[in-house]
């Protein structure tokens, strides 16, 4: 650090090691192979524009990721006449068949204090049609700050009264509630005192009741059982006297048919009789006594 | 055996340049190492700023605030010595040998303080991931950023340099000693330099109140 170095270097100043000059370069090779690396430098790419009605968080430079990966970064924002910001994005080629009609852009976050992006879902159905010009893809703007903040003091708000409410609610029907409820319970005990009392009184009667109620169903029980019996004798009985029935019924209709053939014999020998007047009726029976031949068979 | 003409040397405001380059770089780089790591330090710990944040402003002040201006000012005060002594011994034609090897001189030292401004702060930083903050800063520095440094810093140790081999050939003129010659070319030096920062940031290049893509 001294002077007396400069005169010593003025001696011989071409005789030096070349160590800062070729230091100096490869670190500028490395600085420029690393940014050229980094920021895509000769890679082709194709253009996506956004339009949002509030670019908040946004900025150039930075990246855009289709499912979490870096594939572009924002190239620009332009504020245009209509209040609206267009974004431009510049998207790595080989990517392309990644972003479809239906891909829609997103701002999001790493954590909740980490860097910010755009990402791009994905949508392999169709490739983006080649233009000219960058197509503009549906953006769907982060959930704003302010609102979040006044929708977080609303619903505080609301549970601010509510609790209020509850506490009033608590303090005043609380231990009204509290106080019918040890009634209800002291009603509770005492029924269930008289019920015991009523319990024991009737126990032996009830007891006796079942008991009797018990030899009356075995009674039943042992008369359903005669019952059965006696109406299966009854069947039986009938079955026997239509079987008898069945079987005298031939031997009772020759005996009905020799008494006809008597009866018929037996008038016409009477009224052979009653012609040949050797058998005459008695004078008083001359006006009531019916004719032989209108006498029922 | 076959005689072989001998291999020319660099240019002698190459080897002029590479010597007064072993002369800075270690201040320099020293300078950057305290610079970018202090800075990263401040900012996230009392800052209580995030640790990429941090380094980006470390970027933003290297690339845009101090950064040349800290590189001339040391460069000037490593060479002024030499320059003066060049300018009595080369007289008409010294600017060869003190203008024109400040143009590599500069680019070198700048981008040597850059690198370790930017490695020292990435070091110092609470964030585990040193190569991916590394990639990160790279992939966020705008090309036309560092070139716009890179020139700054060239044009003001040009100026510096030039300066102050004019004011050496006006004190000789004058029979001015040489300390009383050399302390006015180093007070003029820095004053210039700090005059040119005005100028550039004012009128040339307005510092932008955003960080560096």
């Amino acid at each position: 650090m001294n002077d007396s170095e400069g005169p010593r270097q003025e001696r011989n100043p071409g005789g030096s090691s070349g160590l800062f000059l070729l230091s100096g370069v490869l670190l500028a090779v490395a600085v420029l192979m690393g940014m050229a690396r980094e920021q895509n430098w000769g890679q082709k790419l194709f253009g996506l524009k956004i339009r949002t009605t509030d670019a908040e968080g946004l900025r150039a430079g930075m990246e855009v990721r289709i499912a979490g990966l870096p594939v572009g970064k924002v190239a620009s924002l332009n504020l245009e006449s209509d209040a609206k910001v267009a974004i431009n994005l510049e998207i790595q080629e080989r990517y392309r068949h990644l972003v479809g009609p239906r891909s829609r852009a997103y701002q999001g976050q790493d954590g909740i204090v980490g860097d910010q992006f755009i990402g791009i879902s994905p949508d392999t159905a169709r490739d983006l049609p080649v233009r000219p010009r960058p197509v503009d893809l549906p953006y769907d703007p982060p959930v704003s700050m302010r609102q979040l903040i006044a929708g977080w003091e609303q619903t505080r708000g609301s549970l601010q009264r509510t609790l209020d409410h509850t506490g009033v609610l608590a303090g005043r029907d609380v231990p009204r509630t509290l106080a019918e409820m040890r009634q209800s319970l002291a009603a509770a005990s005492r029924l269930s005192g008289r019920l015991q009392q009523e319990t024991e009184a009737t126990g032996p009667a009830i007891r006796r009741t079942l008991g009797q109620v018990d030899q009356a169903a075995v009674a039943a029980r042992a008369t359903a059982v005669t019952a059965g019996e006696t109406a299966t004798s009854a069947r039986r009985a009938a079955d026997e006297a239509s079987l008898v029935l069945g079987s005298s019924r031939p031997l009772l209709l020759r005996i009905l048919h020799d008494l006809q053939t008597i009866s018929g014999r037996t008038e016409r020998l009477l009224r052979s009789l009653l012609g040949s007047e050797a058998l005459e009726p008695p004078a008083g029976d001359a006006g009531t006594g019916a004719p032989l031949s209108g006498a029922p068979r | 055996m076959p005689h072989f003409p001998p291999i020319p040397g660099p240019p002698r405001w190459l080897a002029v340049a590479e010597a007064d380059g072993q002369r800075c770089a270690g201040l320099v780089i020293l300078t950057g190492v305290v610079l970018g790591a202090g800075l990263v330090k401040l900012f996230s710990g009392p800052g209580g700023q995030t640790s990429r944040f941090s380094l980006e402003l470390v970027v933003l002040v290297v690339l845009q605030l101090v950064g040349p201006l800290i590189v001339t000012l040391l460069a000037i005060v490593r060479l002024n010595p030499l320059w003066q002594e060049r300018g009595e011994r080369e007289g008409g034609t010294a600017w060869r040998s003190v203008v024109l090897p400040c143009l590599p001189l500069s680019l070198l030292l700048m981008l040597m303080f850059i690198v370790a401004a930017v490695l020292a702060g990435v070091l110092a930083s609470p964030r585990g991931d040193l190569v991916g903050e590394v990639r990160e800063l790279l992939g966020g520095l705008r090309g036309i950023d560092v070139l716009r440094t890179l020139v700054r810093s060239s044009l003001f140790l040009v100026a510096a340099s030039a300066w102050s081999l004019r004011l050496h050939a006006i004190g000789r003129r004058q029979q001015h000693q040489p300390g009383a010659i050399q302390n006015d070319s180093l007070m003029q030096s820095v004053t210039l330099v700090l005059v040119l920062k005005l100028f550039w940031i004012m009128g040339f290049d307005p510092i932008r109140l955003s960080l560096p893509a």
